[in-house]
């Protein structure tokens, strides 16, 4: 199987490289965007983000550069810019790379985006776990400032910013993005209600631009190099490179940047280097815990998001979990259900009735009780949940869970039928 | 990755109905020998005790009602149950499966929903908010062995 030809825009040093540091950076064009930018308006730059069809690499994959404009066009002389660095998707560790390896192009995204939107404040909001991440983005404030690429009057030119890094819980809904508001507020790190949205009422009431970690370090190539360069690698709904992350079972695992669309079974068996145990692949979460599962006969699907939706999947935020021929989906069912159960913030009355009643459900049928009439009940329970939470995490483990009931009944029908898992000795 | 977080319910407290004066079954007439032929039709009374309805003193009601309901012999299981959905109401309890929902009981309610498990008539003011589409729901999850794990 060939691989498919990429340009690096975010890993520049290859795999395994350390921290890019400063001189680095500029030597390979950092912060000529800057600027450039300075030289012209904020409007250039939304209008190239808009034109690169950028989409949020955070896993919803709304386009950025409407958002700026959103954010933009708000009325007020306050506004913010928030990088989400939260990463709690379980398994995804490409905002630390981002964060650790290239703190430089995260920073020369941020201040270029709060440009746009005529933000005079912005924060990084970083995993508390990221030690490492936190103090090189600390040291790359402090080494931008001394260049004059932060602070007041930069480059001589009205704009003025400050940055400000925030450690974040690990909490899975800290990592939503009207959570990290809360947190910067100094409140609880849970969901607003919305709309509004947070590009008219985010931080402290303002118009904020909050987009994940990933999202803008692609920015500075962008505005460098333009829209149609950009549009030279990935597909035309959503154009560019990704970082994705392949799991412990695979021969190579850690955060890979391919074009948007690399066919699955190439980023498992090219770059992965194929399952380490040399076990069929029997199905696989594309995009973390709230994704569909794929059939190991899916396996060709181009990574973006139509054809994973059409799937009954998502492109999330391209952390990829394998699940090999001798493994039960049932357990791995179970722990998706539990993991929404214990990690619903509770404030939505349907998303606790609805991630608890899973919880139960997979619980009894991983144990070897239950029957199949209840695992029916998940789809009707997610389709009255739906819409009824504040934020996105109501609606999923509805595909994780009803994917699996449908493309692996018979592991289900063994644990409730005999009491026991069919892979387990003596089940 | 951690657990969920953790509210800072406001703590509150309830007594006994019999330390606040309220009275026994035995005393309004619904002692050993004191069911009608409706408690037939109710097996379980499920309680919810998940965050909120615990932090409104769910936990204290349904060890009530089990301590009541035992002392007259009744045959109706007191269960704890994981969530009906309808968190801002509660504490909650569904009568399963003759289908009574109660919604914001009050401690002081107890012993109305224990004449009515014994055979009374339903606590009406009790029922009016509920929302029949989340009821039949609930229900249906029940009806298909939820009550049974």
């Amino acid at each position: 199987m060939a691989a498919s030809t990429v340009e690096p825009i975010l890993l520049t040093k290859g795999p395994g490289a350390t921290r890019q540091t400063l001189a680095e950076y500029v030597a390979e064009g950092g912060y000529e965007a800057l600027k450039g930018t300075l030289a012209g308006s904020p409007q250039d730059v939304l209008d190239v983000i808009v034109a690169s069809g950028l989409r949020g690499r955070g896993g919803a994959g709304f386009p950025t550069g409407q958002k700026w404009t959103f954010a933009a066009k708000e009325p007020g002389d306050t506004k913010y810019v928030v990088a989400n660095g939260g990463e709690d998707e379980p398994g995804s560790l490409k905002d630390r790379v981002v964060m650790e390896s290239y703190p430089h192009k995260l920073l020369e995204g941020v201040i270029l985006a709060a440009y746009a939107v005529g933000a005079g404040e912005a924060y990084l909001y970083v995993n508390s776990l990221y030690v490492q991440a936190l103090a090189q983005l600390e040291n790359a404030i402090v080494e931008a400032t001394d260049e004059g690429y932060l602070g007041e009057w930069i480059g001589g030119s009205a704009f003025s910013l400050s940055v400000k890094v925030q450690p974040a819980p690990q909490e899975y809904v800290a990592g939503e993005d009207t959570a990290a508001l809360e947190l910067i507020e100094g409140k609880k790190p849970l969901p607003r209600e919305k709309p509004p949205f947070p590009t008219a009422a985010g931080l402290f009431g303002k118009p904020t631009a909050v987009n994940n970690v990933e999202t803008f370090a692609y920015v500075p190539s962008i505005v460098r190099r333009g829209a149609d360069w950009f549009r030279g690698q990935g597909t035309a709904d959503n154009p560019g490179t990704m970082l994705f992350t392949l799991p412990a079972n695979v021969r190579r695992p850690g955060v890979v940047e391919l074009p948007v669309g690399v066919p699955l079974n190439e980023l498992i068996e090219v770059h992965g280097g194929g399952v380490a145990s040399g076990k069929a692949v029997k199905a696989v979460l594309p995009g973390g815990p709230s994704s569909g599962f794929l059939s190991g006969d899916d396996l060709d699907i181009a990574m973006d998001r139509q054809p994973l939706i059409e799937k009954g999947s998502a492109l999330g935020c391209g952390v990829l979990r394998i699940v090999e021929e001798d493994q039960c989906i049932v357990e791995v069912a179970d722990e998706i259900a539990q993991f929404f159960a214990t990690e619903s913030c509770g404030q939505c009355p349907a998303c606790v009735m609805e991630t608890s009643t899973f919880g139960k459900i997979l619980g009894a049928v991983q144990k070897g009780a239950g029957n199949l009439q209840l695992l029916e009940q998940i789809a009707k329970v997610g389709a009255f949940a739906r819409g009824k939470g504040f934020c996105s995490l109501i609606s999923m483990p509805v595909p994780p869970l009803t994917s699996a009931i449908r493309l692996f009944p018979d592991d289900f029908a063994y644990h409730i039928e005999n009491h026991a898992c069919r892979y387990q000795a003596g089940g | 990755m951690s657990g969920a977080i953790i509210f800072e319910h406001e703590k509150v407290g309830f007594r006994r109905k019999q330390e606040c004066g309220q009275p026994t079954l035995t005393e309004v007439g619904l002692g050993a020998g004191g069911h009608m032929a409706r408690s037939k039709e109710i097996e379980k009374c499920l309680v919810c005790t998940n965050v909120d309805c615990a932090s409104r003193g769910s936990p204290a009601m349904l060890e009530q009602l089990k301590q009541d309901l035992a002392a007259v012999g009744s045959p109706v299981e007191v269960k704890s149950y994981l969530c009906f959905g309808a968190c801002q109401d509660g504490p909650n309890m569904v009568l399963y499966p003759e289908g009574t929902w109660y919604m914001g009981v009050q401690h002081s309610d107890i012993p109305e929903i224990e004449q009515h498990i014994l055979g009374g008539e339903p606590v009406a003011r009790l029922t009016e908010r509920v929302d029949p589409s989340l009821r039949d729901l609930i229900l249906e999850i029940l009806e298909s062995g939820m009550v049974d794990i």
